[in-house]
């Protein structure tokens, strides 16, 4: 099959140009790096399929990070083929830098088409290029689009079989780009626009904390405010009102106390079903996910959506670089984490824009061990709310405290240094509510998709385990560690086995425990450390290989003891 | 060989700061200057040339960051942050 393969640097619109060629929706946002593994889609042209693959971003063929080697690996194994096409595609208002790499693919007598991409925005930054003079000189098709609003990329699918080996020839690559750049490009004089302002008191050395801890405190009131609308308004009163009686009757048909009655709708508390504590299918299986966890995820991502596509992200990371390479990474690593945040899975890839396997290492096991994910996060708050601030702060607190301890010692026992933070910082750009809404969409339904199964799972599972007392049995056999060094209650470590598959569903095993805010505090920070979710140990161990992941198993098991030992001794 | 007894926190050697010439690192905020030469090994050359960082160009700096923090620096149209060590390395006019 003909394949297309889309090159260029970071940040120039690749996985949009590719959502527009193949209706397959990826994760675009404004900053360096967001595809770290290669994607595939399918297009038809000329009544044929095609397959498109949108490579991760590289500034040249001699890579850096594991996504460009990604990429360099690809476009030399692709240009064996015949027939393959590639689209460089060029970010238009940085036409200078981009043509580093468009010499690289030309040197390597690769069959090309150049898309000016982001041709809007050349307009009201003062920038015109010659694109007759430009096309002529490399001797290849330009086309110019503006992938975000569509325009220009039907033109791009006409060119595709005027793809040209250029016959350009030069001697010294930056000699030869400045002189292209001589003949297509003027730039007019203009005054800073309000964004570059904005863009430069962002990283002040003074402003950009306040700054940042103002977008952060904004974040999360938003989120919050999101989430809590529609559980109270929307969700609590469907589950109350409609479905809470359709149950009760299912309920009355089923003998209460069978194993039947436990495992679809869980136990009565007085008589009624409480969508929290009866854990079974129908109540708390359901009620978990879509009740208590959806609607925090839908605010998170949206807020989240909206800073990735506004370019805030890498200036973040250069505001606390400094305090992250005490932690052994450069500052772009708060995407992963930020990432991670939503789901640690999507986080643990993003890693792969770092560039050392050390800080990969590092980086992940922090990650994984300290940043729960907001599905957990939002059961906590569900669980912990009612004892107020204080036990948020316990919670949150030495989270935060355990991510800094542990970066610091992996930093000081590992071997190695970390690099220096080396990343372009996009100019900001507000969000395209269409783009926003796609991507919050693609990032809800993967939830729904992959989480929904393993809670329901997870419910069962439980339900299977005490039937056959098993749970008692572990908690038996646990008990030293579980009550003995941690101070919980034996029958906590049910929530433990659960954890493996989902955390959320854990945290809630908890809720029935009439455990003291003492022990649910130490539950809630064991059980976010203790180790990853089956979802996210897969991604990891793919990630860092086997041995690298059995040495961040053990820190996650040790680490967790030591810290619900310690946290045990004091509240 | 060295990285084994001595382990150092940026993999950059810091340059002497005593260093005749102006760099990036030395740059008032706000100010442009041209490149007359970037110091380092073959792979900091190459990464900073393929970011368009490179000799004869002309360099503004946009902001610092305390405590020897990272440097924002445009070149062109490209803003671009980089290390205090990188900073450093970069001299200017």
């Amino acid at each position: 099959m003909k394949k297309i393969l889309l090159v260029g640097n970071p940040n120039v619109g690749k996985s949009v140009v590719f959502s527009r060629l193949t209706g397959v929706h990826v994760v675009a946002s404004n900053y360096s790096g967001t595809t770290v593994e290669y994607t595939v889609g399918k297009m038809r042209i000329d009544s044929q399929n095609a397959e498109v693959i949108d490579i991760p971003g590289t500034y040249s063929l001699s890579p850096e990070s594991k996504a460009e080697q990604v990429a360099s690996e690809m476009i030399t194994n692709f240009k064996e083929n015949d027939g393959n096409i590639f689209v460089n595609i060029i970010d238009a208002t940085n036409l200078e830098r981009n043509l580093a790499l468009t010499l690289e693919l030309v040197k390597k007598k690769i069959p090309l088409i150049v898309c000016l991409n982001m041709w809007d925005e050349t307009k009201h930054t003062g920038i015109d290029i010659n694109v007759n003079k430009l096309e002529e000189i490399l001797g290849v098709p330009i086309v110019t689009t503006t992938a975000i609003t569509g325009e220009g990329i039907k033109q791009l699918v006409t060119q595709f079989h005027n793809s040209t080996i250029s016959s350009f020839s030069f001697q010294d690559k930056w000699k030869a780009i400045g002189q292209i750049i001589e003949d297509v490009q003027v730039l007019k004089h203009r005054h800073h626009t309000f964004a570059e302002r904005l863009g430069d008191a962002s990283i002040h050395k003074f402003y950009g904390i306040p700054i940042s801890l103002f977008i952060l405190f904004a974040a999360f009131t938003i989120i919050r405010f999101i989430g809590e609308t529609m559980i109270t308004y929307i969700l609590e009163p469907i589950f109350n009102g409609l479905w809470a009686p359709v149950v009760m009757k299912l309920s009355s048909l089923l003998t209460d106390h069978s194993i039947i009655h436990n495992i679809i709708i869980g136990k009565l508390v007085n008589g009624q079903i409480d969508f929290v504590e009866s854990l079974g299918l129908l109540t708390t299986g359901l009620f978990v996910p879509i009740a208590m966890v959806l609607p925090y995820i839908i605010g998170f991502y949206l807020v989240l959506s909206f800073l990735e596509d506004s370019g805030y992200l890498p200036r973040l990371g250069v505001l606390v670089d400094n305090m992250m390479h005490r932690l052994g990474i450069h500052g772009l690593a708060i995407v992963p984490m930020l990432l991670g945040l939503g789901c640690n899975v999507p986080g643990a890839m993003a890693t792969r824009i770092l560039d050392t396997r050390r800080e990969r290492f590092i980086a992940t096991t922090m990650m994984a061990i300290a940043v729960p994910c907001f599905a957990q996060l939002a059961m906590i708050i569900g669980l912990i709310g009612k004892f107020g601030a204080i036990a948020f702060a316990l919670v949150f607190g030495t989270l935060f405290i355990v991510w800094m301890v542990l970066g610091f010692l992996l930093n000081k026992v590992m071997k190695g240094e970390s690099p220096e933070i080396f990343v372009e910082i996009p100019p900001y750009r507000l969000p395209s509510i269409r783009v926003l809404m796609k991507k919050l969409r693609m990032r809800v339904w993967y939830f729904i998709k992959e989480a929904l199964p393993f809670m329901l799972l997870g419910v069962l599972f439980m339900n299977v385990l005490y039937a056959l007392h098993i749970i008692d049995f572990i908690g038996n056999s646990t008990a030293p560690i579980i009550t003995g060094i941690l101070g919980l209650p034996k029958e906590a470590v049910g929530a433990l086995i659960v954890g493996f598959l989902r955390k959320d569903v854990a945290i809630g095993m908890l809720s029935p425990l009439n455990m003291s805010m003492g022990q649910l505090v130490i539950a809630s920070v064991v059980l976010t450390m203790y180790f990853p979710c089956i979802a996210t140990f897969t991604v990891m161990l793919k990630e860092l290989g086997l041995k690298d992941m059995l040495k961040s198993s053990a820190i996650m098991i040790f680490s967790s003891l030591l810290v619900g030992g310690i946290m045990n001794l004091f509240i | 060989m060295n990285g084994k007894f001595f382990r150092r926190r940026h993999s950059n050697t810091p340059a002497e700061d005593n260093y005749g010439g102006r760099t990036v690192q030395s740059m008032k905020n706000g100010t442009s200057a041209t490149i007359i030469e970037i110091q380092g090994g073959r792979n900091f050359i190459q990464k900073t040339e393929s970011l368009g960082i490179r000799v004869g160009v002309l360099v503004t700096k946009v902001s610092s960051q305390m405590l020897e923090g990272p440097v924002t620096i445009r070149v062109g149209q490209t803003q671009i942050a980089i290390g205090h060590g990188a900073a450093k390395k970069v001299i200017v006019e």
